[in-house]
């Protein structure tokens, strides 16, 4: 029993960084549309951007916000730059240059700051050793991160339900003629959504840093597990996301230990194959809301 | 200079550029320019990369003014003209192995990898640019063709021409089954059904290493025998899978320009319209992803057959993602762009290594994004937009300025070179 | 004018068919017919063993004024932190050429990108051998990769010598592929350094395994497992993987913990191995570590794992090399020397990387040992014999005491594993530094 629970609470863990990234991939989507592969690339960067604060001596609560400000003009840049021009271009073209974006931050980090691990602190207040219950043992940082992440949910589905700036951003994503029409300046609506989307980005990379060690590849290899997150919880619902995520972690963590065929060999397998199903039921995920299509 | 003003460059934009980056490429190396830290030495590459592409441009629009009296005078003409074009290309790998040492970073074992890709690619562009599904799971029917090959020579001593065979079988009754889930699936939802797939080789094939070879993978050098009036290993291979290529190469364009092909790019432009017309859009794209399943699979066998190796680790999502990223540069929705997708992929990492062994990557996502821009069709597409351009009358000056040296002339609509 | 395609289509067809299925039929699997085309370096005359230093002999690949040496690296893609060993070495020769290069030679080292996939090595190792035409192949890099390569290298009897992986395979049969030679010290010795400590100081500890499911985990298991012997089962109590593609090891730490073993077999690379380290501590488990040496760099791996309050007061692992970001060498003058090295020929590098100090003793162990000693007879057959009856050469910046030994194939004992000695250390986590203990053991005997 203790083993199962402490494995939930790992997978939970796990689930929660997938969840992190797997915001900032429904953000994207619901403001743009877009599928942003780079995501993870950029938010990888911008953590790599607040480790250099932080080793030029800045406090942890300065270095931050300082960084998400940051990401999230350079969000705006990115969108305005290097999206804009390609907005109306076919879907596979936007994929494409997300993928190069993808390539182009992995390279040019490696470069910068080659590929040796660089060590990534907690925040500062946040309690480093872990609290014990008879046997379970549970980390502060994890339930630090996840607080974050339900706070973080809530404020995008509020963004996005019970704000006019959250409508502005649906209705640009959804309708962009309509919208201009309406006096909504869909241009910068979506530079907004990146923007946000590139700051929550790097939120989730600053979070997930002490957990997956920084290296170049770090949100590479998260990326693929939030973008699994975010379709099982459905690509239009930061519910969705978290869900997802949590959901994601824990079918690992646990069909790798009670699954005797799958292990630790086969678990992401056994996780794509959930997601699969799932989706042959509900093709717009768990949370997702079917898209209707006009002719 | 009244010439300079009113030229048309946003049309004809790679007149103007080829003069420029033909000039940096010459002077460059009398310059400094490639001392600048980081972007220095990208210079002069980038100035060629463009000057080539202009250049081909520009042949592309003379060829077409040259040819155009004769074209518009017999439809024959034109079939022949483009049997002549594909006489050339032919003639080109044909005769590979006698120039081939000369290409610089090239080798015929080298071409022979990039004609596999090419094999993928095709199936990608009737999958993606035709069929419009975006798929992230090459990787894994070529994998399949890999192991196919690798199982069967562990397990059971099959000769590998049977791999030949049997690889695209199997790897297309798999990209069928495939196809069913992915109906139901759109978008992103579907990227991520085929990144699964990618993504679950690996693992599925360390786990059943009793017949794989787990880790260690499948050596096979020195054991696939060719026939006994070859002496050249490599030549025979390149020619085999030069063959099997163009036999690839014309079904995918049978495929394309019959009754399926119309269906598919109905299917990709308005599903539900096609659907209503009476299109069974389930039935073609199970199909098309079977194709593509099977095309990717005999790529795959091929390129066990000459690599002699097979491992788990080698067919990875960034394979998928390399596949994918040839066929936008060559041009997705055309069939002849695999071949400049699977040269680019072959080739250009060697390039960009050779510039800057620090973030090559960092160049060739440069070079992507920079297409995406300037060429989104690829490079076929762009060309075959040059030569319809040129054929129906380039226009070399801008019309409003071309209508006010009209007015100021005092002759209306003087022709020119501006047919609006 | 659909006939006439339909006709060419049929015809090219029936060609491709015919082609395959003659390649079918004549293509049953002896083991007797060739492969690949003839090779096309010249072939010396062998044999004499006396001393020819002075009489000029060179195969493709060596002239008066240069050695031309090939390699592969993953400058791209996933692994391409590894790239660094490439510019490294890269960086030591240029700095031995501009010392006037090796007996009046400049070394031309040529690299390649394989982007770490044994297809794309074996078109980097074609290309190097056929169309560069180098004397060699010096340090190719990961164990699929070489397992590639290494048949065609060794058909074609090209020098394929300290490849960068401890793979124990490249030295247990030099019989099979004498062209082969690996260098740092293998896993699977490694394994049975442990399994000897254990025995003396935990005779009977439960050892739970996490390893990174590859070529290189699956060597130092299997080493471990056969150092053991009849006992692996009772004493292994657990194992766990986990893939480079994996985010976090942690749900596998959990269940190596709640398997109730007091030892844990640490198989994996930096950036996992500190999660691990971490994640042990943070879930109450207190195990003894045995921590593969690819991890025990203290900059990457023990520092950031120090700074998320893990445990590190019972660790082992074994040393060959001197870490740069180890206090206790900063004043070495090796060290020292390396890190000026560092600074004037690849300032872009990380001193501290592992890999960097890696790369530089290798290429300098390439360069004294068998470039110097080979003088003016630069053929193929040359090279692998200086590579392969080297005796107790000294690279400074390895630990005191190793020497690194090879012996040739029809020598009485071949030895084809130049480095096989190293030393149990115990981290000091007061004062951040590995404590050497007990003996440079050498492995060799227990051959």
């Amino acid at each position: 029993m203790t083993e199962f629970i402490q494995l939930v609470l790992a997978g939970t863990a796990n689930g929660c960084i997938y969840g992190l990234l797997a915001l900032a991939l429904v953000l994207i989507y619901r403001s743009t549309h877009i599928i942003n592969f780079g995501q993870g690339e950029m938010a990888m960067f911008s953590t790599y951007i607040c480790w250099s604060f932080l080793n030029a001596g800045m406090g942890y609560w300065v270095a931050v916000p300082l960084t998400l400000i940051l990401a999230f003009a350079a969000g705006l840049a990115v969108q305005r730059i290097l999206i804009r021009p390609v907005q109306s271009a076919p879907e596979l073209t936007i994929v494409i240059v997300t993928l190069g974006l993808y390539l182009f931050f992995n390279s040019l980090a490696l470069w910068i700051y080659s590929g040796v691990p660089k060590p990534f602190p907690l925040p500062t207040g946040v309690r480093q050793a872990s609290w014990q219950v008879g046997d379970i043992f549970i980390v502060p940082y994890h339930l630090f991160i996840f607080v974050v992440l339900i706070v973080l949910m809530l404020a995008l589905y509020v963004l996005f339900q019970r704000t006019k700036l959250g409508l502005g951003l649906r209705a640009a994503a959804a309708q962009p003629v309509s919208s201009r029409l309406v006096g909504i300046n869909v241009g910068w609506m979506l530079a907004l959504g990146w923007g946000i989307a590139a700051a929550a980005g790097a939120l989730a990379g600053i979070l997930s840093a002490p957990i997956v060690q920084l290296e170049p590849n770090f949100m590479a290899t998260v990326l693929i597990f939030s973008f699994a997150s975010a379709t099982l919880g459905g690509f239009d619902s930061p519910p969705g996301a978290v869900v997802g995520g949590i959901a994601l972690g824990n079918i690992v963590a646990l069909g790798g230990r009670y699954i005797e065929f799958i292990g630790t060999q086969l678990d992401i397998v056994l996780a794509l194959v959930v997601i699969v199903a799932v989706l042959l039921v509900r093709p717009a995920g768990l949370f997702g809301r079917q898209a209707v299509q006009r002719v | 200079m009244d010439f300079v003003r009113t030229f048309d460059y946003r049309k004809n934009w790679f007149f103007p550029l080829l003069i420029l980056a033909g000039l940096i490429w010459l002077v460059e190396p009398q310059t400094n320019i490639a001392d600048i830290p980081a972007v220095g030495k990208l210079v002069r590459p980038a100035a060629g990369l463009a000057a080539l592409l202009s250049l081909s441009a520009i042949a592309t629009v003379v060829a077409a003014l040259a040819l155009s009296p004769l074209l518009d005078r017999s439809p024959a003409a034109a079939r022949a003209l483009r049997w002549a074009g594909y006489a050339l290309i032919i003639a080109f790998f044909l005769f590979m192995p006698l120039y081939v040492e000369k290409i610089p970073h090239a080798s015929m074992l080298k071409m022979t990898v990039a004609i596999q890709f090419m094999i993928v690619i095709v199936g990608i562009n009737l999958l993606t640019g035709f069929g419009g599904q975006i798929s992230l799971g090459q990787s894994a029917f070529f994998a399949i063709g890999g192991y196919t090959l690798g199982i069967g020579f562990r397990q059971w001593e099959m000769p590998w021409g049977w791999s030949l065979l049997i690889a695209p079988l199997l790897a297309g009754v798999a990209g069928f089954l495939i196809g069913i889930p992915a109906l139901r699936f759109k978008g992103p939802y579907l990227a991520l059904a085929t990144l699964s797939l990618a993504v679950t080789v690996t693992p599925l094939a360390k786990k059943f290493e009793h017949y794989t070879g787990g880790v260690q993978g499948v050596s096979m050098f020195g054991k696939l025998n060719i026939p006994f009036w070859e002496t050249n290993p490599d030549r025979f291979f390149y020619y085999l899978t030069a063959v099997l290529a163009l036999l690839v190469f014309v079904l995918a364009a049978n495929i394309r320009r019959g009754r399926f092909g119309r269906a598919l790019i109905a299917i990709r432009d308005n599903e539900t319209a096609a659907a209503a017309m009476g299109v069974n859009v389930a039935l073609y794209k199970m199909t098309v992803f079977g194709i593509a399943g099977a095309f990717a699979g005999l790529a795959g066998a091929l390129n066990g057959v000459v690599i002699q190796f097979v491992s788990p680790d080698q067919y990875s999502v960034l394979l998928s993602i390399r596949f994918l990223v040839g066929a936008v540069i060559g041009g997705v929705a055309t069939i002849n762009g695999a071949i400049v997708g699977g040269l680019f992929q072959q080739f250009v990492p060697d390039v960009t290594v050779s510039i800057n062994k620090s973030a090559p990557d960092a160049i060739q996502a440069a070079i992507l994004i920079v297409f995406m821009y300037v060429m989104r069709h690829g490079v076929v597409g762009f060309l075959e937009q040059t030569w319809r351009y040129a054929r129906s009358g380039m226009r070399m000056r801008k019309p409003a300025a071309a209508q006010e040296a009209a007015a100021i002339a005092g002759r209306p609509g003087e022709a020119g070179a501006g047919r609006s | 004018m659909r006939k006439p395609k339909r006709w060419t289509a049929l015809l090219a067809l029936l060609a491709a068919v015919a082609m395959v299925l003659a390649a079918a039929c004549g293509g049953d699997d002896d083991d007797d017919k060739k492969e690949t085309p003839a090779p096309g370096g010249a072939a010396t005359a062998a044999a004499s063993p006396t001393q020819q230093q002075d009489v000029k002999k060179y195969d493709t690949g060596a002239s008066d004024t240069e050695i031309k040496i090939g390699s592969c690296y993953p400058f791209s893609g996933p692994a391409a932190a590894y790239g660094t060993i490439g510019k490294v070495i890269e960086a030591y020769f240029k700095m031995v050429n501009e010392q006037g290069g090796v007996n009046g030679r400049k070394i031309t080292f040529i690299t390649q990108d394989d982007q770490y996939s044994p297809d794309k090595t074996v078109q980097c190792v074609r290309t190097l051998v056929e169309q560069e035409k180098v004397l060699f192949i010096f340090n190719t890099l990961g164990t699929p990769s070489n397992t590639a390569i290494w048949d065609y290298l060794n058909q074609q009897k090209i020098p394929h010598i300290f490849v960068a992986t401890g793979a124990s395979k490249w030295g247990a049969d030099p019989k099979s592929h004498p062209w082969t030679l690996g260098w740092q010290p293998d896993y699977q010795s490694e394994s049975a350094i442990y399994v000897e400590w254990l025995s003396k100081e935990k005779p009977n500890a439960k050892v739970a395994i996490l390893y990174q499911n590859d070529d290189y985990g699956k060597d130092y298991v299997e080493g471990f497992k056969k150092a053991l012997g009849a006992k692996a089962s009772q004493v292994i109590v657990k194992e766990a993987t986990y893939a480079t593609t994996d985010a976090s090891v942690s749900a596998q730490v959990t269940q190596l913990k709640e398997s109730g073993a007091d030892t844990f077999f640490l198989v994996a690379t930096p950036k996992f191995a500190t999660q691990a380290l971490i994640t042990a501590t943070q879930v109450g488990w207190k195990p003894t570590i045995l921590l593969n040496s690819v991890s025990q760099s203290i900059p990457a791996v023990l520092d950031p794992a120090a700074q998320q309050g893990a445990d590190l007061s019972n660790i082992i692992t074994t040393i060959y090399i001197k870490d740069p970001g180890d206090p206790q060498w900063a004043n070495d003058k090796a060290i020292q020397d390396y890190k000026a090295f560092m600074k004037k020929y690849y300032p872009d590098g990380n001193p501290n990387d592992g890999f960097n100090v890696y790369g530089y003793s290798v290429a300098q162990t390439l360069v004294e040992g068998v470039l110097k000693r080979a003088g003016n007879n630069l053929t193929r057959e040359n090279i692998l014999k200086q590579a392969t009856s080297i005796k107790d050469l000294r690279i400074e910046t390895l630990l005191p005491g190793i020497l690194i030994n090879t012996s040739p194939l029809d020598s009485p004992e071949p030895d084809y594993y130049p480095i096989q000695a190293e030393q149990l250390a115990k981290y000091n986590p007061s004062a951040k530094k590995w404590d050497l203990f007990g003996e440079v053991i050498d492995v060799s005997k227990k051959k």
